[in-house]
């Protein structure tokens, strides 16, 4: 899901640097679509975290454990605002999301052009905000694995406890 | 000097009758020329803002009635800023060589209740090719609303050349749905 959150990134500042041309259409078709699965994905896990409690924190001083959780609150709001804001500017735009060319999805506002370029700024400063927000949490993650040596970033990617 | 200043009222006096021939003239605010179109199968409204048409029209002999509407390419509204922006290009109307796109009708056919199939020739981006349009009209006090809807192949005008002629991405089939509010022009007077 993160590397599917990465790619998305990636396809919609390429998007957003094209001309407008057939080539472009498509890639913002698929950035919508891939968007609204990970709306739907990140939607799924915030109900599953909520049910099932995650696991305890590893061992850390009291500051670093209230950034962490405000880290992961902050982490998980961007995920779910990110595509709704992305979901609003369509809406805005009068271009309703046709999901895999197949299902028309609800619009979430009445076509309104001049709230779409503002609409697309929030979708573009959210997803800055987010940039920002990776970067040190990878960079938080990196230090308790090598500095620290505990199992942060083992945790976050249970790929690497096979290999310990 | 004074037959110079007489001269010029003849001419000033000619030049709106040349400008829009006909009987009729069109009541732009409450008239609209719009077409609907497919991009990545999200359809999309658009409008012809600027037209002007020659009308000539007895409401009692419809079917001998001469149409001929003139769009200006360049206006085009695509519903879409970034389409608004593209729709003048040499891809699309090439508004520059091709400033309007006309329709002149040629034969009028009733087909009762008010609707009438107008046949004549589309003119877009230098191509011209037989139309049918199917009409209505309803009579609206003094006025006449004429009211139809078509659809067109947007390659067979060669609308979105090159790489737009890709159509799914940008679908082929256009619909246009007018609706038309004719005032009559006050009566000419015979000199
Ligand atoms: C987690 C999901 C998403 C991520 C990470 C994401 C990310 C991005 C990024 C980084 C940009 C470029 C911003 C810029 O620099 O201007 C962008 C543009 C855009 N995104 Fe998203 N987006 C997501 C979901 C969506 C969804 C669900 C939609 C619509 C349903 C959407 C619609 C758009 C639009 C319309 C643009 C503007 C493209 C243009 O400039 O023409 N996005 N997105």
């Amino acid at each position: 899901m993160a590397f599917a959150l990465v790619a998305n990134f990636t396809l919609g500042v390429s998007v957003s640097e094209m001309d407008l041309s057939p080539l472009k259409l498509k890639m913002l078709a698929w950035h919508k679509w891939a968007g609204m699965t990970l709306l739907a994905l990140v939607t799924l896990r915030l109900v599953n975290r909520l049910i099932f409690q995650p696991p305890p924190p590893e061992p850390a001083p009291r500051w670093q454990q209230r950034a962490a959780s405000w880290m992961h609150a902050a982490l998980y709001v961007l995920m779910f605002a990110i595509p709704v804001s992305g979901w609003l500017v369509t809406s805005a735009a009068g271009i309703p999301v046709i999901y895999l060319n197949l299902w028309e999805l609800p619009q979430l506002l009445p076509k309104n052009l001049e709230w779409a370029d503002p609409l697309k700024e929030v979708h573009e400063a959210l997803n800055q905000a987010l940039l920002m927000l990776v970067i040190v949490h990878v960079l938080a993650a990196i230090k308790h694995h090598v500095v620290d040596r505990d199992s942060t970033l083992v945790r976050m990617l249970p790929y690497l406890e096979k290999r310990r | 000097m004074k037959k110079r200043i007489a001269c010029l009222l003849v001419v000033a006096s000619l030049v709106p009758a040349l400008a829009t021939a006909g009987n009729w003239s069109i009541d732009d605010a409450r008239s609209k020329i719009g077409f609907q179109y497919q991009a990545m199968g999200a359809t999309l409204d658009g409008e012809f803002p600027q037209y002007m048409a020659d009308i000539e029209l007895d409401p009692a002999k419809p079917d001998q009635a001469q149409i001929t509407l003139d769009v200006t390419t360049a206006k085009t509204d695509a519903g879409n800023p970034d389409a608004t922006a593209e729709v003048g290009s040499p891809l699309f109307f090439d508004s520059r060589r091709y400033p309007t796109a006309r329709f002149a009708s040629s034969r009028i056919q009733p087909q009762g209740n008010g609707r009438f199939l107008v046949e004549g020739k589309l003119s877009v981006k230098g191509i011209t090719r037989p139309a049918g349009i199917p009409v209505m009209l309803k009579t609206e006090g003094k006025n006449q609303r004429l009211t139809g809807t078509f659809k067109l192949n947007r390659l067979d005008y060669r609308i979105g050349e090159g790489m737009w002629a890709d159509t799914s991405a940008l679908a082929n089939e256009v619909k246009v749905a007018f609706s038309l509010l004719l005032v009559p022009k006050p009566s000419r007077k015979t000199p």
